[in-house]
């Protein structure tokens, strides 16, 4: 059976026991993209203004999952975990406010490009204008909300998992989430509709 | 098993948003990690092997459980002796690690190459958080999620 068809469990538990690096990769490939995007809605606008910030994100998210794949016990989905560690990695990072020299460069070019909300015309051809639109409603939700909702709805995450993966009760998770849908339809005007 | 089932059920979902959401992540976020440089898998055991649990290494009282990752760490922190950080026993660590390091995280890392290449000066903060990556309860939520 080649790596690409085992199971996440699986797969995990040949890294942690063995540190079999072809596991690591076929996670790593198949769900990289998933903390990408966890990652960078953790990060909300400073992904934006700066998206390398996602990318540090990951790589730190990706270090940690070297050892930090051990402690996943199987209990939720591996997706929901990687999620998590991918989520917290980001928050971590903004948290300690990296002042690397490069960093400190970047970040002053990118403080004289506008933020693309306010209308940055390429940063709006590149993205479209409704992906902007949507993008700033997300990111005026808190964490964790922001997260949650973006878990649950945009990736399917079950309640149960999150539930773990945030360390809340399964209640608090729903009526969370209700209030962060409520509030961006709230904010887009009912454009959306109901599901 | 009862009440997750129960759970399952009354689990909403906005199917509708939740498209419009991911659509919107995905275009803005990337679709993808650009994969790994290519070590051979031989290759890379044996130095996983020989960076995570070389006899002496100092890691392996402090971090016992995760020298892999830490001796990752260790490199780099060596490379700061210049921000002050004590090098005694650090510089047992084998340049295999870095490589590993190197090897197994994604093609677009910037921060850990731009650190450990000695290009900068890390220290300080930059310093803390590399070091922090692996102290429980450098996060404000604690350490990474156990489930």
């Amino acid at each position: 059976v080649s790596g690409d068809d085992l199971d996440d469990r699986v797969l995990a538990a040949r890294w942690s026991d063995s540190r079999d690096e072809d596991a690591y990769r076929t996670l790593m490939a198949r769900h990289g993209a998933l903390m990408r995007r966890a990652a960078y809605v953790a990060l909300g606008t400073a992904a934006r203004r700066d998206p390398g910030m996602v990318d540090d994100a990951v790589q730190e998210a990706c270090l940690r999952l070297l050892d930090a794949l051990r402690s996943f016990r199987g209990e939720s989905s591996l997706a929901t975990f990687l999620a998590a560690v991918a989520r917290r990695s980001a928050l971590d990072h903004l948290r300690r406010g990296l002042r690397h020299r490069a960093r400190l460069e970047r970040a002053a070019r990118l403080a004289a490009v506008p933020d693309a909300e306010s209308g940055d015309p390429a940063a709006a051809v590149e993205l479209g204008a409704a992906a902007q639109s949507v993008l700033a409603l997300l990111s005026r939700l808190p964490e964790p909300d922001r997260s949650l909702l973006y878990l649950r709805d945009a990736e399917g995450m079950k309640v149960f998992d999150l539930a773990l993966a945030f360390g809340l009760p399964e209640g608090t998770i729903k009526s969370k989430l209700a209030r962060a849908r409520a509030r961006i339809r709230r904010s887009a005007g009912g454009e959306w509709g109901t599901a | 098993m009862k009440s997750k089932s129960r759970n399952e059920a009354s689990d909403e979902r906005d199917e509708a948003l939740g498209g419009i959401l991911r659509n919107a992540v995905e275009a803005a976020a990337g679709q993808c990690l650009p994969g790994f440089p290519g070590l051979s898998a031989r290759a890379l055991s044996s130095r996983l092997e020989e960076a995570a649990w070389a006899p002496g290494d100092w890691l392996r009282n402090r971090y016992l459980p995760r020298l892999g990752a830490a001796a990752a760490v260790a490199v780099f922190i060596g490379g700061t002796a210049a921000a002050g950080f004590s090098i005694s026993g650090r510089a047992r660590i084998r340049s295999s690690s870095l490589e590993v390091a190197r090897s197994i995280m994604p093609e677009r890392s910037r921060w850990v190459p731009e650190a450990m290449s000695g290009e900068g000066v890390p220290a300080g903060a930059m310093a803390d958080f590399v070091e922090g990556l692996w102290s429980s309860g450098n996060s404000a939520e604690g350490f990474w999620p156990v489930f």
